[in-house]
């Protein structure tokens, strides 16, 4: 499903290059979760950000599900994201103009799939949100909104789902909910999870883990 | 698929979108406006050309014809041309004299000028002419009966049934005039209108050999006649005789050449208002964006393509800009309907008002193009916003400022917008030297305007105030970015050409009425004749200031200019386009230089019995005419030609009596000529010097220099009234990009207040803080509004009245007091709510972020 192959990223900083994650390898098969482990500016987000096709990186291969992402141009990026990748953040990111149906339903609107109202309704009746399909994020509790966001995430049957921390910003009670919702939502539809987390719980329910340290992979543990 | 349609899944503020309504609905007002008092205007000429014209072809000549054997007196030779050229079944011919004449009530010696119509009792073969009350122009003018305007029994102090008297000869006053189809605009008309009869013209004894008289026969057609097939047919012919032919397309050419040039100058003067609307869309539509970047970015990493994004953003464009540009073009739509009870002179209660629904829709489309045009760069960058922006904004990075070029990228696409606008408008007017003349001012203005805010703000960042408000509004000043010089500077246009207006009037109040007496000449005195010389320098001796040049002197003829091959180098198809080629000049002799002139190029002839012609510098530059060039003129129905030997620099700004071209008199003695006056009164003197000449010479035409200036003064108040209301415009749409500014860095702004307050700064000391750096903005834009004003108009006034502009201290520090208020004002009501709201509430509001 995903294979890196001696991934190298970098930025400028002070007119000097700044590497942020260096030859990075490793593969993971379809259907399986993985967890992703390391400290804060280890570069979690950045390969999170890679593997959505958001950055580019300065060397390496990126193959996701047989599609090699470095040959895409951000159009084609942007359609390979909306048929096969979901996204998961610790901060939600829902759209604060739109209702939470319309929020869970842009993803098959963006793709030309219809209104997306009655697949909206059922994911959110699943997520027990059915009676606030109408209120906007505002309304909505911090464990409600994630739990809006994961219905987007998953809206579209992706083939990956890449979450940034989903639960950080959510207490324990709520963050089991969540987890178990990821959880049992991709192996339902068989769709390969890649979790970036610090939660030692959410990361051992995990079929795999890496761990991230100064931008190189430290270890792999099963 | 999301279309335009769908929910927007973008935050529209209701600053943003408020704003951009507001500039829209300006910008659309003002130009729909603009070009529906234009449409009004012309198409009010087109639809009633006719009626302009008193007929469906008009004849005129200024010199007698050969007239038929036996018919006597003007307009007998142009009236027999008429009628032997264009005789045919149901064509009617009605022959007319229009001439200016020295008025007078018969127990009274104070007279006036008065411009005469002498008209054939069949007159007008077109259109209808009204009085005041129910008598026909035929009852009123039997008899001794004479029709005038309302002004002039109001200046005489008569009224109906009372005597006036029109050189030897006396009326009584029957009717007065209401409408005249022929003189329905009051532009360039130096006295009241008189309607009299032909037949009683020879009574008066006011026209003698060279008098400046304009014969005139209209000449109504069979049904289905074309104006323009008959006048071609005898075009040739008429031209030979040196008679001008005008279809109703060619009516009234003076007025039609001024109202397309002062369409010209509102047009180009609302551009302004469109660029500074334009810089105020396009920074609203960047804020909101900007606003918007983290929701963009979501919808990118959610798989929307640029396609998608542009459709997105476009879909709330429409909702923004759409009705207002209805409104404003409806609006717009409305204005000219105003226009008559505004300024009456330019916009005559007789121009009917019909509203365009085609202009209407072109003005919709041009809102919602406009606003997509100002989209475009802020739209270019979202194009570019990565969603990684997400992982940033998760980690608390701040999101990249917008680049610093940006603004000078959105000034440079609205101008080349503008000067494309600009283009456009004077292929359309025929005026493009006027054109460019505006628009480069403009241009430069808005140059100047972005260095010196630059300079302003250098100056502002250098400054070092004591710790305090002063200190905390100059840093809070510059951290809001690359936007303030773009502000400044269109605060400053705007303010600039609204003092410019102001100083202008001052200049034109100071300069030309009040020095009258001392600088230029009280009178002008047309068609004095050979014998009438010396009783009239008797005459000025006695009423004449004690000096040289207190009397001036010019034997004056009027002809045509001709081509090479002796065709009137005139566009007939439009004789008002080119307006050098198509006037008729007044032409003189002299042995001398007159004194005021001063040689550019050549030498004076000193022999003068040679054919040599001195032409005017300006003028030879236009005519591409060269020493030793000769040029050719039709003078009474001879062909005169001459060398250029010299060209001169006249000064026009003093009044006196000035020559385009001047003759060796070998070239001009010969032929009958009248004599043209300028003299210089004895303050006090001049109603006892017109009363006298009314005595003894009353065919003699005197002009009093004051009802000139009056006359150019009222137009010039008129205009300025439009212009005004242009400025007012320009600096409503620089206050709308004050607001966007003053919007678009509220977070900022609330932010360091929330800041304030909680590291212990009292609501009061904030609000010293917060109208410092108001009251810096109005200042600089004040200072630079006021460089701007006096800056052009040194231009103007040196351009135009080739004179030093006039320094007035008081006029420069009010108009600087009133700019900078308005402006402090404005930007103060902007940001109040900000001071309004607790560190809490800032916070609550998520705005401390």
């Amino acid at each position: 499903m995903i294979h890196l192959d001696k991934v190298s990223y970098s930025v400028a900083h002070l007119g000097q290059p700044l590497t942020l994650l260096q030859e990075i390898s490793f593969h993971i098969p379809p259907g399986e979760a993985v967890s992703l482990l390391g400290p804060s500016g280890s570069g979690k987000s950045t390969l999170l950000a890679l593997l959505a096709g958001v950055e580019r990186p300065d060397r390496g291969s990126i193959r996701i599900d047989g599609v090699e992402l470095t040959a895409l141009g951000d159009d084609d990026l942007a359609r390979f994201r909306r048929q096969r990748v979901g996204v998961v953040f610790q901060d939600f990111h829902l759209l604060p103009t739109l209702s939470a149906w319309e929020n869970v339903a842009l993803p098959l609107q963006l793709a030309g799939k219809g209104e997306g109202y009655n697949e909206a309704m059922q994911l959110l009746e699943q997520v027990g949100l059915r009676q606030r399909s109408q209120h906007r994020p505002a309304e909505l509790s911090g464990g409600e909104q994630q739990r809006v966001a994961i219905a987007r995430a998953f809206i579209h049957r992706p083939q990956l789902i890449l979450a940034d921390e989903p639960t950080g910003n959510l207490d324990q009670h709520t963050s089991k909910q969540i987890i178990d919702l990821l959880f049992s939502w991709a192996a339902e539809w068989g769709i390969t999870l890649f979790l970036v987390t610090h939660d030692p719980q959410l990361a051992s329910r995990a079929v795999r883990s890496l761990a991230l340290m100064d931008g190189r992979l430290a270890s792999t543990s099963v | 698929m999301i279309t335009a349609g769908a929910r927007v899944p973008l935050t529209l503020t209701q600053s943003n979108s408020r704003y951009v309504a507001a500039t829209i609905l300006l910008c659309v007002t003002i130009l729909v406006a603009v070009l529906a008092s234009a449409q009004m205007l012309q198409g009010g000429m087109a639809a009633n050309a006719r009626n302009l014209l008193g007929a469906d072809l008009r004849l005129q000549a200024t010199w007698p014809l050969p007239a038929e054997e036996g018919g006597a007196g003007l307009p007998s030779g142009l009236l027999h041309f008429a009628q032997q050229q264009l005789s045919a079944a149901n064509r009617h011919f009605s022959p007319s004299l229009e001439f200016n004449a020295m008025a007078r009530p018969l127990a009274s010696e104070h007279s006036l000028l008065v411009e005469v119509k002498a008209v054939a009792a069949n007159y007008p073969l077109r259109g209808q002419v009204q009085l005041q009350d129910d008598l026909s122009l035929a009852q009123a003018l039997a008899g001794d009966g004479i029709v005038v305007e309302a002004s002039l029994l109001h200046r005489l102090n008569l009224s109906i049934g009372q005597s006036l008297v029109l050189g030897e000869a006396q009326f009584t006053i029957r009717g007065v005039l209401a409408f005249e189809p022929d003189r329905i605009t009051r532009l360039f008309r130096l006295g009241p209108g008189v309607l009299m009869p032909l037949h009683r013209v020879a009574e008066t004894a006011l026209l003698q050999m060279g008098s400046r008289v304009t014969q005139v026969v209209g000449v109504r057609l069979a049904a289905g006649e074309e104006a323009s097939s008959v006048a071609n047919s005898v075009r040739a012919l008429a031209q030979q005789q040196g008679v001008r032919l005008l279809t109703p397309e060619q009516s009234q050419p003076s007025v039609r050449r001024f109202i397309r040039r002062f369409i010209l100058f509102l047009a180009i003067t609302s551009l302004l208002t469109l660029l500074l609307g334009g810089l105020a869309i396009h920074s609203a539509l960047a804020s909101w964006l900007q606003e918007n970047r983290q929701n963009i970015a979501i919808l990118k990493l959610l798989g929307a393509d640029n396609s998608q994004l542009t459709r997105l953003i476009l879909g709330a464009l429409w909702r923004m800009s759409g009705w207002p540009a209805l409104l404003g073009s409806l609006l717009g739509n409305a204005v000219p309907a105003l226009l008559p009870y505004v300024v009456p002179e330019i916009f005559p209660a007789e121009t009917l008002y019909h509203p365009s629904w085609g202009l209407a829709l072109g003005g919709f489309c041009f809102g919602v193009l406009f606003s997509l045009s100002c989209v475009l760069l802020p739209l270019r960058q979202s194009h570019h916003l990565s969603p990684v922006l997400l992982w940033r904004l998760s980690a608390g990075s701040v999101a990249p400022a917008k680049p610093p070029r940006q603004t000078l990228l959105a000034v440079t696409w609205l101008a080349l917008l503008m000067v494309l606008l600009a283009v456009t408008l004077a292929v359309w007017s025929g005026e493009s030297r006027a054109a460019l003349f505006f628009v480069a001012g403009l241009l430069v203005a808005l140059a100047v305007a972005w260095v010196v805010a630059q300079a302003l703000l250098w100056l502002v960042r250098r400054w070092q105030p004591p710790p305090g408000a002063w200190r905390l509004a100059c840093q809070a000043l510059l951290r809001r970015g690359g936007g303030q010089a773009a502000l400044l500077m269109a605060l400053g246009s705007a303010l600039g050409m609204v003092n410019a207006l102001f100083f202008l009037e001052e200049n034109l109040n100071q300069q030309l009425l009040s020095r009258l007496p001392q600088r230029i000449p009280s009178f002008f005195f047309i068609d004095l004749q050979r014998d009438q010389l010396q009783p009239f320098r008797a005459l000025a001796k006695q009423y004449a200031v004690a000096d040289e040049e207190a009397l001036r002197l010019f034997p004056t003829v009027r002809g045509r200019l001709l081509q090479e091959h002796g065709q009137p180098s005139v566009d007939e198809a439009d004789p008002s386009r080119n307006w050098r080629q198509a006037r008729e000049y007044v032409l003189t002799f002299a042995e001398q230089l007159p004194s005021g002139n001063r040689l550019l190029q050549g030498s004076w002839w000193s022999d003068p019995t040679v054919l040599e012609a001195s032409v005017e510098g300006e003028m030879a530059k236009e005519m591409g005419w060269q020493l030793g060039d000769q040029i050719r003129f039709m003078v009474h129905g001879v062909e005169v030609s001459a060398r250029i030997s010299n060209l001169r620099v006249v000064r026009w700004s003093d009044f006196s009596l000035n020559f385009f071209v001047i003759f060796s008199p070998a070239v001009l003695q010969q032929l009958s000529h009248s004599w043209l006056a300028s003299l210089v009164s004895i303050e006090g003197r001049e109603e006892s010097l017109l009363a006298e000449l009314n005595r003894q010479l009353p065919n003699v035409t005197a002009v009093a220099t004051r009802q000139v200036l009056e006359t150019i003064h009222g137009l010039v108040q008129q205009v300025a009234v439009a212009a005004r209301t242009l400025g007012v415009a320009a600096v409503l749409a620089g206050l709308l990009l004050l607001g966007v500014q003053v919007s678009a860095a509220r977070r900022q702004r609330v932010r360091e207040m929330a800041l304030y307050r909680l590291l212990g700064a009292t609501r009061g000391e904030v609000a010293r803080i917060l109208a410092a750096e108001m009251a810096i903005v109005a200042l600089v834009a004040a200072l630079l509004g006021l460089l701007i004003g006096q800056l052009l108009t040194l231009l103007i006034v040196r351009g135009i009245f080739n004179d030093l502009a006039i320094f007035a201290p008081f006029s420069l520090l009010l108009a600087g007091l009133c700019g900078g208020s308005v402006i402090f004002a404005a930007a103060w009501w902007s940001s109040r709510r900000h001071l309004a709201l607790s560190p809490m509430q800032a916070f609550a509001a998520g705005l401390y972020q």
